[in-house]
């Protein structure tokens, strides 16, 4: 059921790195503060989640703005080296951060949908999984609509196509670069604020969340995006079939053998052109 | 005039490709830029569309300076490039590749019957108007990169070897194309390697050698011209 989530946020990664070509490896800590600033509402103005998530999404936006500007936009053109150096560089320091704000202790938030169950056919399902899948897979179809069928959309595909034909085109390739950016760190708002009863906060999250964004990424076919939104969906459902059927550590494994075994038999990912 | 090119000199690193180029395109007028393979020909069109940065000299446009414009605000003005390879998108239809090229403000409000314009000088897009770019041919490639620098509504529509790779038969189509744009009015700028055919269809000419402009005038003397024969029509 976290699927939809692996999707949006293997979908953010996708989309910056087709426009910009920046691999972000602290693109997952961002998720984390969402997450922990969804804990902070919670706890010092007991709002639920899903009603912070309406402040923490314009928040992650212009933070992304503010990071893309000041930090990203100076590496477009470097190394990937160095882009990597500078992400791990913000891995460290967002994660020390949160754990000198808020500790290490693991904490869950809880939402209103959280104690809810839904019975269907064998399995019962708690509300706010249901919730999570819903609005992570209206946002994820809405993303790949605005994709296909917006200027803004078209704008993004024809910078992923080819940057210097899009110039021409009289494109604003700086300015379309941002938004993009800053649209992929709010998509880690809605995707932290939807999943804080789901996923136990800790400090030292955000990496995880990347790595699983980067197998998103890979398995969909390297900057394809309706193979993105449907290889984190695979992956959420292997992940939540191998919990079921298999549980404990090996159970963990699942996706990741999975992701191996999709490689193997299709190098290029599940919509990649070869 | 329309569009002056004064004094540019350019280049990557130290290493200048274009030294001290001046040329100028009036209203109306086919003008020709004709050299051989790494003339610099390409380098100044990237210069001309803001692509690139000069290290001197100046691009205007009715006296205008966009030398230091980005590349979005000189297609804002009008002066339009169909590029070298005709760069089209491969993984949009023909219907979003020339949707990209009408996105302009002054383009903008025109669109639909921009399009219908084009779909009408180049039939064959009209067929293939839900196909993949990348699925084309050659020739269709060039017409759909035509076609979407023509989205722009240009005020000076520059191309850069849009023969480059076509079939005779295909050039000869592509060059009776645009000697019907400019006999209603279109300002062009070509950049070619095709000689005789470039020179035979534009109004004056500036041939680049080694990044200079060797030689400059009307297009019916640069044939008849010994240097110009000796360095392209092998004689």
């Amino acid at each position: 059921m976290l699927g939809s989530i692996y999707g949006l946020i293997g979908l953010g990664i996708t989309m910056v790195f087709s426009v910009t070509g920046l691999m972000n490896f602290a693109h997952g800590d961002f998720m984390a503060i969402a997450m922990y600033l969804c804990l902070a509402l919670y706890t010092r103005f007991n709002l639920d989640p899903y009603i912070s998530m309406l402040l923490v999404i314009p928040l992650l936006f212009v933070m992304g703005l503010l990071v893309y500007h000041f930090l990203f936009q100076r590496m477009i053109d470097a190394e990937l080296l160095m882009v990597i150096q500078m992400t791990l560089g913000m891995v460290f320091i967002i994660e020390s951060t949160l754990q000198i704000l808020f500790t290490a202790d693991y904490v869950n938030v809880p939402n209103f949908a959280y104690g809810s169950r839904f019975i269907m056919g064998p399995f019962v399902m708690s509300g706010s999984y249901l919730v999570t899948f819903l609005i992570g897979s209206s946002v994820g179809v809405a993303l790949y609509w605005m994709l296909q069928y917006t200027d803004l959309g078209r704008q993004i595909r024809a910078i992923a196509q080819n940057r210097e034909a899009a110039m021409l085109m009289g494109i604003q390739t700086h300015r379309v670069q941002m938004i993009v950016f800053a649209m992929g760190i709010a998509l880690l708002g809605l995707s932290g604020s939807l999943t804080t009863s789901i996923i136990t906060l800790q400090p030292y999250m955000g990496l995880d969340f990347t790595l699983f964004a980067f197998i998103v990424f890979v398995m969909g076919g390297v900057g394809n995006f309706l193979g993105t939104l449907v290889a984190g969906f695979v992956l959420g459902v292997a992940e939540a079939l191998g919990a079921l059927f298999i549980g404990g550590h090996m159970g963990g494994l699942v996706p990741y053998g999975l992701f191996v075994l999709i490689l193997i038999v299709r190098p290029q990912g599940i919509m990649g052109a070869r | 005039m329309l569009l002056s090119v004064e004094k540019i000199t350019a280049g990557y690193g130290t290493v200048a490709i274009i030294k001290d180029i001046s040329l100028e395109v009036n209203k109306g007028e086919w003008v020709v830029v004709i050299g051989g393979n790494g003339a610099g020909k390409s380098t100044l069109f990237r210069v001309i569309s803001g692509l690139m940065k000069p290290k001197t000299g100046k691009v205007l446009l009715d006296g205008y300076d966009l030398t230091a414009l980005p590349s979005h605000a000189i297609v804002e003005l009008g002066v339009i490039q169909v590029p070298e390879g005709r760069l089209i998108f491969p993984r949009m239809n023909v219907k979003e590749n020339l949707l990209l090229g009408g996105r302009n403000t002054r383009a903008k409000p025109h669109i639909a019957s921009t399009l219908e314009k084009v779909y009408h000088l180049f039939p064959k897009l009209k067929e293939r108007e839900t196909q993949e770019g990348g699925t084309l041919s050659g020739g269709e490639q060039q017409m759909l990169a035509i076609g979407r620098g023509l989205m722009a509504l240009p005020r000076v529509l520059m191309l850069d070897e849009p023969s480059l790779g076509l079939a005779p038969i295909m050039v000869a189509e592509i060059f009776k194309t645009l000697h019907m744009l400019n006999q209603e009015g279109m300002t062009i700028l070509l950049v070619e390697q095709n000689v005789v055919m470039s020179l035979k269809s534009s109004q004056r000419g500036y041939v680049i050698e080694n990044g200079q402009i060797a030689l400059s005038g009307n297009s019916q003397d640069l044939i008849q011209d010994e240097r110009t024969k000796r360095a392209y029509l092998g004689t």
